[in-house]
């Protein structure tokens, strides 16, 4: 008990004599801070199964535990995506700008899950767009959908009024704005435009993945706004990819310069950090920070052109993009397997059929199908 | 010191045998494992098996433990050498992501809640105070952290983050005093009177 009693003495710093009384307050203040932290609590039932599994290997012998060890179920994690995606919108934070306020529900307030490419207008009309990929240009107030002569006019009294285009997953689409930016929106995403940008600002909302393009415009900088970041452009291409359901949103620059916003709600005002070609910021949501790297800027625009192409990648992470862009699902059998590494470049033009007896080939897994997906495991080896 | 002395209780039962003891520990540590995971890394999933991991260790050594340890501590540490084993091996994967050179794997990060704190003169303070504590180098926040939110002592800090006991006093005292310097004076003097 003595012992106790002398390191809580110790632990005490607000008593420690060799601090002064205003070094004293500030050690009682930082821990009133860090107690004051909320600490982040496993997700409900989360608790219950990672119990359940530990009970569960209590009772394999010994000697096979080890092995089973980092092979959690995999079906539990397409939950949790699942999950993550339905409470998107629902628990988020006034941000301070308005405008990103209001763009950002407009995109919230429609779902993502559908079977077509939906273009949603200012004025409430909603436009099917068919086929995989699609096609949409604003051009002199009309917008001209798939270049088959379908045009709509442009609401004249809604001119700045937001648009949402929505691509689900298994689609992509292209989408050239009135001021001549080009957009490629890969499968899952969201954004929200006017269909004139006023003056001195162009801005646009994005949840999901797209490549931009942006014309050249000083006097009117565009913005592209996430939920965690935001980017600023005065003409450049670069690739923007703020799902939902990954921790972590990013930006690859092709060309130009773009300076990045991030810790956009924090108490004392975001941080800004400019980006060179040929980099990626990765903004953490959980640690707050932007870290910027050098990287193949190809591997991660190249999904635009129809390719996927991967240098070191793990077989979870091309899966995840795969499953995306097709809307099929794609699971590993066995969770060291996923975290192999996979090179390579695949073709997505191809039908899936096609691309997966070419994967399973380059990985020496075997798979079975059953409806919308796809079961990889090692093929049978003798035992160790 | 009577949750600490119930700790030890339970891991006294738990390991002489007791399933429920076991079970009681799991609850207590669980999510407390979590929050401290994701000081460090922001791979959810990750710090999930690091938890099952630990807990299924726990078990199987369960004979060998030592009876006489302070549990948080022992946990923490333990859980911390797993989180820094599966990050190596996430690192292999996907260098982008992991900084492979530092203990520390993500920075530490964080603000003081508006709601947790009434007075608005004490939350200004609180807010100036939690923008200077993020200024400070990594590692001193690990140890604040270590200090303030688990309330371990040097011995357990330094042993955890492979430093000298002295360094980690100095690290103590360097932070405190610097975060001393940066703030207002007023500030402070108001907090003063204000106690």
């Amino acid at each position: 008990m003595e012992e106790e009693d002398y390191g809580s003495l110790q632990n005490h710093l607000e008593n420690d004599p060799d601090l002064t009384g205003p070094e004293r307050v500030i050690a009682d203040n930082t821990r009133m801070l860090f107690e004051s932290v909320p600490q982040e609590k496993l997700p409900e039932g989360e608790k219950d199964r990672i119990w359940n599994r530990i009970i569960g290997y209590a009772q394999i012998p010994k000697a096979d535990t080890r092995k089973r060890l980092f092979r959690l179920a995999s079906w539990y994690r397409v939950a949790a995506v699942v999950t993550l995606i339905s409470l998107a919108g629902v628990g988020y934070k006034l941000l301070k700008r308005p405008d990103s306020d209001v763009m950002k529900q407009a995109a919230s307030s429609v779902s993502i899950e559908s079977t077509e490419t939906r273009l949603m207008l200012a004025d409430s009309r909603t436009i099917h767009l068919k086929g995989e990929n699609s096609d949409v240009v604003y051009q002199n107030d009309l917008i001209r959908i798939d270049s088959s002569g379908v045009e709509k006019n442009v609401n004249p009294a809604q001119k700045d009024g937001l648009n949402t285009l929505v691509v689900p997953y298994g689609k992509r689409s292209r989408i050239t704005l009135s001021d001549g930016t080009k957009i490629w929106l890969n499968s899952g995403s969201r954004l929200v435009y006017p269909s004139e940008f006023a003056e001195g600002k162009r801005a646009v909302y994005l949840d999901g993945q797209a490549y931009f393009a942006v014309a050249h415009d000083t006097d009117r900088p565009f913005y592209v706004q996430t939920d965690r970041m935001d980017i600023k452009v005065l003409g450049t291409e670069f690739d923007v990819s703020s799902y939902g359901d990954d921790q972590k949103v990013s930006a690859v620059l092709a060309k130009g310069s773009i300076e990045l916003l991030t810790q956009k709600d924090s108490f004392w005002g975001g941080q800004r950090s400019k980006m060179v070609p040929g980099t990626r910021a990765v903004y953490d949501g959980i640690s707050k920070r932007a870290q910027i790297d050098k990287v193949n800027v190809d591997e991660y625009i190249s999904w635009k052109d129809g390719y996927l192409i991967a240098r070191h990648q793990t077989l979870n992470e091309v899966f995840k993009k795969l499953s995306r862009y097709y809307k099929y699902d794609f699971t590993i059998q066995d969770e060291e397997v996923g975290m192999e590494t996979f090179s390579g470049s695949l073709d997505l033009h191809e039908d899936i059929d096609q691309m997966v007896i070419g994967l399973a080939d380059a990985t020496s897994l075997k798979y079975h199908k059953s409806e919308r997906r796809f079961i990889f495991e090692k093929k049978d080896t003798p035992s160790e | 010191m009577i949750v600490d002395k119930s700790d030890i209780e339970l891991w006294e039962l738990f390991t002489s045998g007791s399933q429920t003891a076991f079970g009681r520990l799991y609850d207590k540590y669980a999510d407390l494992l979590y929050a401290f995971g994701l000081r460090y890394t922001s791979d959810k999933d990750m710090v999930k098996d690091c938890i099952q991991d630990l807990f299924i260790d726990l078990l199987h050594y369960r004979d060998e433990l030592a009876k006489d340890v302070n549990v948080r501590f022992y946990l923490l540490k333990s859980f911390k050498r797993k989180l820094h084993t599966a990050s190596k091996k996430a690192a292999i994967f996907s260098l982008n992501e992991w900084d492979l050179d530092d203990k520390v794997v993500s920075g530490f990060s964080f603000s003081a809640e508006q709601d947790t704190v009434s007075d608005e003169r004490q939350r200004e303070m609180l807010q100036a105070l939690a923008v200077e504590i993020n200024k400070l180098p990594e590692r001193q926040k690990e140890i604040l952290y270590l200090k303030f939110t688990h309330n371990l002592d040097y011995e357990e800090i330094a042993s955890m983050m492979q430093i000298s006991v002295p360094t980690c006093r100095t690290f103590v005292y360097r932070a405190i005093k610097e975060l001393r310097g940066k703030l207002e004076i007023s500030t402070i003097l108001l907090i003063l009177w204000a106690l």
